[in-house]
């Protein structure tokens, strides 16, 4: 029990790799502005493709609803803009605490209005934004406020890896559950629809999808113990890295892809070696 | 800060933390609790804030779909799913997953609807799927075409898989106020 309370309160853990995640999740929120206003007519306008039905539950859950049952143009262009500010302020130190819950609340919002665009990616982004709100690297002059911040920092740091490696324990799951991938023909499949495909994707032998499809499957059913292994972690990371450039760029499922790459900072471990150094 | 405190704020944090991931499995997982009470908890507490789904590309698509929609004044059919193929096709960096998700979703809901025969429609299905992916082509024929102006069109689906392929064509349909 001492070891806990000396790893969760003495100091904030991975501080140059929190604020590398910040700094991209921040750039990659600022990139999603972009293509909201890209594509402002088909999201956002009178003629939007977006079709809204409203949603009443609960105070709690009706505050994530709130775009969706109250929409207007003006609350719509607020919001991008807001989230656009709070992603800067992140950028250049300035945020705080309820900056970055209201930045959460934002998200939720604009991602239960865009639902049916949504990949994974942005389910992700909604937890990752979640967390984030309590990761931080500046220190408090009160030493109990700096304890309190520490373990709720360090606490947030562990469910942002658990978080990663639940995604990739429960990928594998339904996939072992699923013949295409037992078999090796899901890859195969998935890049004969012209929607997840490229000509390249498209004309690659059988023999060679099949080998993806089993790197895939056991990957990701052992990323969430071979990360944790520093020896292997550089190559689980190099071909992770390499998988999700293909989903983004290739497959085209570009915000999943990124949002994958984005939390692999977190498993870098810099300060770690620093420290290693030092001694 | 006492001993004390710290272990009491360590178990709390950690027991929310616990629990938050727990009901996250069982909401997202593809175990299936014969708790009823204990799954409708997890629906409770994690949907919407922490909803979540993992099941990527499981089941594995299957079926190459097509959407083809023409305009009273416009006698060819235009392509206009998958969006890669059609003349909305611009980058993948600047959300063009966004848009093919939509139309994709909206697609795969209607066929699961419609009979495993081809069928032509001489009036508008009344069914809720249709009334969204209906919604979608024609606020997309709206922007991109007819801005302000009242028109008539018809919708090609066609759908290609191991079996076969299935052709649905909707006729007389009009834009939507």
């Amino acid at each position: 029990m001492k070891l806990i309370n000396t790893y969760l309160f003495e100091v904030k853990h991975q501080p140059i790799e929190i604020k590398w995640f910040k700094n991209a999740l921040s750039f990659f929120i600022l990139y999603k502005v972009c293509v909201y206003i890209y594509l402002f007519p088909e999201l956002f306008s009178e003629h939007k493709f977006i079709y809204l039905s409203n949603k009443h539950v609960n105070f709690l859950i009706d505050t994530s609803f709130f775009l969706s049952n109250n929409y207007s143009l003006l609350l719509g262009i607020s919001m991008i803009s807001i989230l656009c500010l709070f992603s800067i302020l992140e950028i250049i130190n300035k945020s705080n605490y309820i900056f970055r819950f209201l930045q959460w609340v934002i998200i939720l919002n604009l991602n239960n209005f865009l639902y049916p665009t949504l990949t994974g990616g942005d389910f992700l982004l909604n937890q990752l934004m979640l967390f984030n709100v309590f990761l931080t690297n500046k220190n408090f002059k009160s030493s109990v406020f700096n304890e309190l911040s520490n373990v709720i920092h360090n606490l947030a740091l562990i469910g942002i890896k658990t978080q990663i490696c639940l995604v990739y324990l429960l990928a594998a799951w339904f996939k072992l559950t699923n013949v295409s991938w037992l078999n090796g023909f899901a890859i195969y499949n998935i890049f004969q629809i012209p929607e997840y495909s490229n000509t390249i994707f498209y004309s690659l032998p059988k023999w060679f999808c099949t080998i993806s499809t089993f790197i895939v499957l056991a990957y990701q059913l052992s990323f969430c113990i071979l990360v944790w292994i520093r020896p292997l972690k550089k190559y689980i990371l190099a071909l992770g890295l390499f998988q999700h450039l293909v989903i983004a760029f290739g497959m085209g499922l570009f915000s999943f892809g990124i949002i994958m790459i984005i939390c692999y900072i977190l498993f870098l471990n810099y300060d770690y070696q620093s420290q290693k150094v030092l001694a | 800060m006492s001993n004390l405190v710290k272990y009491c704020l360590v178990l709390s944090l950690g027991c929310i933390l616990v629990f938050h991931f727990v009901f996250i499995f069982i909401y997202a997982s593809p175990f299936k609790t014969t708790n009823l009470k204990l799954s409708g908890y997890s629906q409770k507490y994690v949907y919407p804030l922490f909803h979540q789904s993992w099941s990527l590309f499981v089941p594995v698509p299957t079926n190459k779909n097509y959407l083809f929609v023409k305009t009273n004044n416009n006698s060819k059919w235009e392509l206009l799913f998958p969006i890669k193929l059609s003349s909305m096709s611009h980058s993948t960096l600047i959300g063009e997953d966004a848009i093919s998700l939509l139309f994709s979703n909206s697609i795969v809901y209607e066929l699961n609807v419609l009979p495993q025969k081809s069928t032509i429609y001489n009036s508008k299905p009344t069914n809720q799927e249709f009334e969204i992916l209906n919604y979608e082509i024609c606020n997309f024929l709206k922007l991109h075409k007819y801005i302000n102006n009242a028109f008539k069109y018809e919708i090609l689906l066609l759908s290609n898989s191991y079996n076969g392929q299935l052709i649905y064509k909707f006729k007389n349909l009009h834009s939507l106020k």
